[in-house]
Parts: structure tokens; sequence; C-alpha cells
């Protein structure tokens, strides 16, 4: 546990401050288990020097990830400068690398698909059929059921867009605000004549 | 095409390790002088010369 640390909740080898941390995390089994670091996923290839070159080593620093994750990106093509050891691996050959596998992981939707979370990938709305909920007037969300797995399907779009979106599919608006129980009395809240009592 | 060799890759290394921790040179600095050297390189030299300078240069700075 480090206690001498202030200021910041969080270090940098991911201890939290004691006071922040939860009954779970100071007693039980867990108690003395350093929490590992946040496994990086997708490395940001932005943060790599492309007039710098790297070991194996220096780039775990940077990432956070484990040794044998660029040593299996060098098996998958990630090329290496020379086959002298400690490998070393050029900065502008690494950007590349990261950024040609994070651009092949990505898949755009068209101008009427919708992204289904539950079947990770752009679907066409089921039945053609889509409904529209401003939450301001130039956005607002467009949620549809998806033709796979019939589960809800969200995308946010510009009014303006709305239009051409109505060419391919039917869009419905909600017709009233959504209340929880309608009232026919009015409200007592009303402007007065001046001078004049209830 | 990036035109690099392999052997000023190292010497390069070298050189900029000791810029960091022997001239206490800061990051931004060694960045600097990465990026005026990857631009020395570009020059179509021959191999053989474009090696010759640069080792030239980082001996002369840090010798062995």
């Amino acid at each position: 546990m480090n206690t001498k640390q202030t200021g910041a909740t969080r270090g940098r080898d991911g201890d939290l401050d004691d006071k922040f941390k939860t009954p779970s995390m100071t007693k039980g089994p867990w108690a003395n288990v350093a929490p590992r670091p946040m496994r990086k996923h997708h490395p940001n290839h932005r943060r790599v020097k492309i007039h710098r070159s790297y070991t194996v080593e220096e780039i775990t620093r940077l990432f956070g990830n484990h040794k044998n994750t660029v040593r299996a990106w060098i098996k998958a093509g990630l090329p290496t400068s020379d086959e002298k050891r400690p490998i070393l691996i050029l900065g502008s050959d690494l950007a590349a690398f990261l950024r040609d596998r994070r651009a092949s992981k990505k898949q755009p939707c068209g101008p009427c698909e919708i992204y289904c979370v539950r079947c990770r990938a752009p679907q066409f709305p089921a039945a053609d059929m889509a409904e529209y909920q401003p939450i301001t007037e130039q956005l607002g969300n467009l949620m549809a059921i998806c033709p796979a797995c019939t589960s809800m399907m969200y995308r946010r779009v510009n009014s303006a867009q709305l239009g051409q979106l109505r060419r391919k599919i039917e869009i419905t608006f909600p017709q009233a605000l959504q209340r929880v129980s309608e009232s026919s009395q009015s409200s007592v809240n009303s402007d007065l004549k001046e001078g004049t009592r209830p | 095409m990036t035109i690099h060799n392999p052997v000023n890759e190292r010497i390069k290394r070298r050189y900029f390790a000791y810029l960091k921790e022997a001239q206490r040179n800061s990051e931004a600095t060694v960045d600097a002088v990465a990026k005026a050297l990857d631009r020395f390189e570009v020059i179509p030299n021959t191999e053989s010369s474009r090696r010759f300078i640069l080792s030239r240069r980082c001996f002369q700075a840090a010798p062995r």
C-alpha cells in the first residue's frame, strides 16, 4: 500500500489512496493484491516517434503491454531493422503497422446502416423502419431493430440528413411528448391579469 | 519509400543515448536531432558515405 502518495488518486502502478479504497480492497483475500494495469487493446500509433527506433522492451514500456505481444506482432509481419540482437524496430514501421491493424478492424456504416452491438456489424434496419427521437433541433437518435438478432440499434444522426435517409427507410416521429400520465386539468401556474387575485 | 541503413540506426541509438544521458539533453532536443538526421539520410548519398559521415559525427561526440 502506498501511503506516501498524495494528490493524484491513482498512481502510475495503479495503486489507489487508502481513502478511495472500498472495504473489499482493504479486507479479505484481495487486500494485498495489487491491481493490474488496464490492458491496452488498441495501442495508439500516434504515441510512437517515427524518427526513433525501439527495442521490444521499449515498446512494452510505451504501451504497457507484454513483451510476448510485441514478439507476436513481429511474427504477424511487423518489420525489424535487421537480424541482429537486440531486435530493433523503426518507429515509422511500428506506427504504420499499428495504423493498418486499427484500420482493418474498422467497420464503417453505410448511409442507412446502424451498427449492431450484439452482431458487431453494420446492419440495415429490419422492415426498413426506424424511429427518430429528437434531442435538440438539429440532433437526434435513430432507433431501429436489427434484422439478424432483433435487438435494438441506435445511431446519432443530424436532422438535416433525415430527408436523405427517408428515401430508403421509413422514419417515424413520436407524435406527442412522452409523459408518465396525461392530465386533462390545466396548470394553475398560469399568467393572471394584474390586480386580480385567485 | 523510406531509406534506412540498419548500421546507421544502431549508431544513431547510441548517439541519442549519449545526448540524453551524458549531455543531459531534453527529450524534445533529442527528437529534433533525430528528425534532422532523418532528413539528412534522405539525401541520396551512397550508402557507405552516409554511414561514414554519420558514424564520424556520432563517434566524435561519443567516443567509445
